[in-house]
């Protein structure tokens, strides 16, 4: 990627969709026998959106990426790149029917299975095509709809909210605002039992005893906590040495919001101050791949992601996979498009 | 170790000074299961301790903590 001939990614459109169900955490009180207050305190979520019966994460997909695409002026793209953990069906992948609903005909498209890093793998995968030349540019996005996921009955499943976000990249210099910096990207498989939804795969259909495999979506908090801390500050200072900056360089942090609390420790590792951690889980919960392009939008709308910042995304997830890279915030114009699909969609999280 | 781990707790964690004591349990202190994480990391950065979690959450009281902090302590000099 330093080199000045391959050419660089640049972030030329966002967008993103929540459902519009917004179940606050009064409403899981008691079925998980948890009081609102003590899931604030745990996680520092109050309220998630979660999509009504009939909406997929697909149909979240395609809503934020019009908005993008809108946002970019672009009336093509040459690659979609979807992460997701929670597929329309687990074949095909979603991306191609994504392209198809956006009139994408002709794009590449496939989908990226990284969990809550999804969307910093997807964004590593489509800065490789358009470095090789394959793509000249490339919609990015991340959706999920993990609230389908989850045992109604498990606390954890106050965690999750459902939602999609995107961006547009275009082929264009490292030099111009919006491009991204190195996508640094790496896993650990022997730890893939502590974010894991084992039924539905092959380990189940292939087993010996036909014994029904667990088919919700369970993590094992602390052990998640504490590797998600290091591991997203090992890639963020790999990140931040692969763009030159130091630490008190960065003006904004964006982290996959995985835990308020994981967050807090994650800018004391990395000894930043917290403010310049952006954060909106309070009001969406964990949207998985999504997590990341929702926020740049909130954040952008909102005022708090100005053209300039110097931008640190980071985000771990289930594989177990983290990652991190980087990008100077471009002038961007939010798109005005109202959703008027097929999708009932909020792209801000305000209380109206 | 104790005052560390006081000044860590009052600080860090914001706990109630009047609250803390060495037979008092982080669940008396309003620290929930993760709190053991956050304190791991805690004092792995400073001062320098490095202590699962796992071992701080079978620590009970304060006293306990502290004890297992002196002798990770001892264990790395």
């Amino acid at each position: 990627m330093r080199d000045r001939g391959v050419p660089a990614s640049v972030l030329v459109g966002v967008g993103s969709c929540l459902p519009s169900r917004r179940v606050a955490n009064e409403e899981l009180a008691e079925r998980l026998g948890r009081s609102p207050e003590w899931m604030f305190q745990r996680s520092g979520i109050r309220f998630r959106h979660v999509v009504e019966p009939g909406t997929t994460s697909g149909d979240l997909a395609v809503a934020a990426g019009r908005e993008a695409l809108a946002e970019a002026a672009a009336g093509d793209v040459a690659a979609v790149v979807v992460a997701t953990t929670s597929p329309d069906r687990p074949c095909p992948g979603t991306a191609p029917r994504v392209a198809s609903r956006l009139g994408l005909a002709g794009a590449a498209a496939l989908d990226v299975q990284a969990v809550c890093a999804g969307f910093v793998y997807a964004l590593g995968v489509a800065q490789g095509l358009i470095a090789a030349g394959t793509a000249d540019s490339a919609l990015v996005i991340g959706t999920d709809a993990l609230s389908l996921s989850v045992a109604p009955d498990d606390p954890t499943s106050m965690l999750f909210g459902d939602g999609a976000g995107a961006v547009v990249l275009r082929s264009g210099h490292r030099e111009e605002p919006g491009a991204l910096g190195r996508c640094v990207l790496d896993s650990d498989g022997e730890g893939r039992d502590l974010i894991t939804l084992r039924g539905g795969g092959t380990e189940e259909r292939s087993a010996a005893r036909a014994v029904p495999a667990d088919p919700y979506l369970r993590l094992q908090g602390r052990e998640v906590f504490r590797r998600a801390v290091e591991h997203m500050a090992s890639a963020s200072r790999a990140a931040l040495d692969a763009a030159g900056w130091k630490p008190r360089d960065v003006d904004r942090i964006v982290p996959h919001q995985a835990n308020a609390r994981i967050t807090a420790m994650l800018a004391e590792r990395l000894s930043m101050a917290a403010d310049r951690a952006l954060a909106n889980i309070e009001h969406v919960g964990n949207t998985s791949a999504a997590s990341i392009p929702i926020l740049l939008d909130h954040a952008r709308r909102a005022g708090d992601l100005q053209p300039g910042h110097r931008v640190l995304l980071t985000a771990f997830g289930g594989g177990l996979t983290w990652g991190a890279t980087t990008l100077v915030w471009p002038h961007l114009t939010p798109s005005a498009l109202t959703h008027s699909g097929e999708t009932t969609c909020t792209t801000s999280w305000s209380t109206s | 170790m104790y005052d560390i781990l006081v000044n860590v707790l009052t600080g860090t964690f914001q706990v109630q000074p009047e609250l803390v004591s060495p037979e008092a349990t982080p669940a008396a202190l309003g620290l929930d299961s993760l709190f053991v994480v956050e304190l791991s990391l805690v004092l792995e950065r400073d001062p320098g301790l490095v202590i699962d979690h796992n071992e701080l959450a079978d620590a009970a009281t304060l006293a306990d903590i502290a004890r297992l902090m002196q002798d990770k302590a001892g264990a790395s000099v």
